[in-house]
């Protein structure tokens, strides 16, 4: 059985949610930059400790792009899929 | 579905637009065409506003979409004053001075909205999802755009200005922001195609749609001022454009506008 590239469901998991307003292909993008930016490491090494920080880097682009009400609301949605 | 009909609506506002303007007597002509106008333009501030209002203060883009509205808000003010009814001078200034006013304010409103529509992407911080090349070519591609629409009337309003033709001036400042929001086109729609399969997509499709309705409008009154064209026909053409533009200014206002205020159907209930 052949192997697919390597994953990281906390990534995926905060990529899909990010997808419904950024689409699928920015959704992956942005996790993988603002990991970059915030944790300067790859999203495929992502834990759980991670998250708060990669939110945070995340928030003033979806600030910009859905507002500060709307933001809140994903961010505490990512949070809650990954039960933190 | 609701930002399927948002795409649609332009297209149906335009042929009803067709149809009244084909049933019109030659008498009422010109009213259908003010009416039509006039009501596009509502709507485009309408659908401005309900974006505008959908952020909340210091939100980036409650600043794009309420300079937005402010530009659509002038432009309606400036034709409420050329009305018929109301006086030649206001403060002893003649009021088509006034109107000329207003419209180079809203020009410069204009060009500051598009400007941080355009901008929003960098603002928000994501690397560019396209190549180098092929960003540069479709910025590239829409200055050429820009200079053949809005050069040669560009050109012959700055002669005239520079002739002493001071009212000029107005007609140039809107050629200015005519060639700003052509150029702009390029990082608007490079958004859009960024953000396809989320709901994002739709005001930034809609609302490159818009800037390429405003591109057609544009070429068509340089056509028929080049060619001297005062048909019903040509006239019908070029208004259906700028009705379309507006519409979906309008559409991309209310997509917005649901985008981020919609609730999540995908968020299970608390």
């Amino acid at each position: 059985m052949s192997e697919g590239p390597p994953q990281n469901s906390i990534a995926d998991k905060i990529a899909a949610r990010l997808a419904r307003y950024l689409g699928p292909h920015t959704g992956r993008v942005a996790v993988k930059t603002f990991a970059q930016k915030a944790l300067g490491r790859g999203p495929e090494t992502l834990t759980l400790e991670d998250v708060p920080k990669l939110q945070q880097a995340l928030r003033p682009m979806l600030r910009t792009f859905v507002g500060r009400a709307h933001c809140e609301i994903v961010l505490t949605q990512i949070a809650r899929e990954l039960g933190l | 579905m609701k930002y399927r009909t948002l795409s649609v609506l332009p297209f149906a506002w335009a042929a009803l637009f067709l149809v009244a303007a084909i049933l019109a007597s030659d008498a009422s002509f010109a009213t259908v065409v003010r009416v039509e106008i006039e009501s596009a333009k509502v709507l485009s501030l309408v659908g401005a506003l309900l974006a505008t209002f959908a952020f909340d203060r210091g939100d980036y883009l409650r600043r794009g979409w309420g300079l937005t509205s402010v530009c659509s808000a002038l432009l309606l003010l400036r034709d409420a004053a050329l009305a018929p009814g109301i006086p030649a001078t206001m403060l002893g200034v003649p009021t088509v001075a006034w109107g000329g006013v207003v419209i180079v304010t809203a020009n410069l409103v204009s060009i500051a909205g598009v400007v941080v529509l355009a901008r929003t992407w960098t603002v928000a911080g994501l690397e560019p999802i396209e190549s180098k090349v092929t960003r540069r070519s479709v910025i590239v591609v829409a200055m050429l755009v820009a200079i053949v629409v809005s050069g040669p009337a560009l050109l012959g309003d700055a002669r005239a200005v520079g002739r002493g033709q001071l009212d000029a001036l107005v007609s140039m400042l809107s050629d200015v922001a005519d060639a700003v929001s052509l150029v702009v086109i390029a990082p608007v729609l490079l958004t859009a195609l960024a953000l396809r399969g989320g709901v994002l997509t739709w005001p930034w499709g809609l609302l490159t749609a818009s800037l390429l309705f405003w591109l057609a409008y544009d070429a068509g009154v340089g056509l028929r001022n080049a060619f001297e064209a005062t048909s019903a026909a040509a006239t019908v053409a070029i208004e259906a454009c700028r009705g379309i533009a507006l519409l979906f200014g309008f559409s991309s206002g209310v997509a917005q506008a649901l985008a981020v205020t919609e609730r999540d159907a995908t968020i299970p209930p608390e």
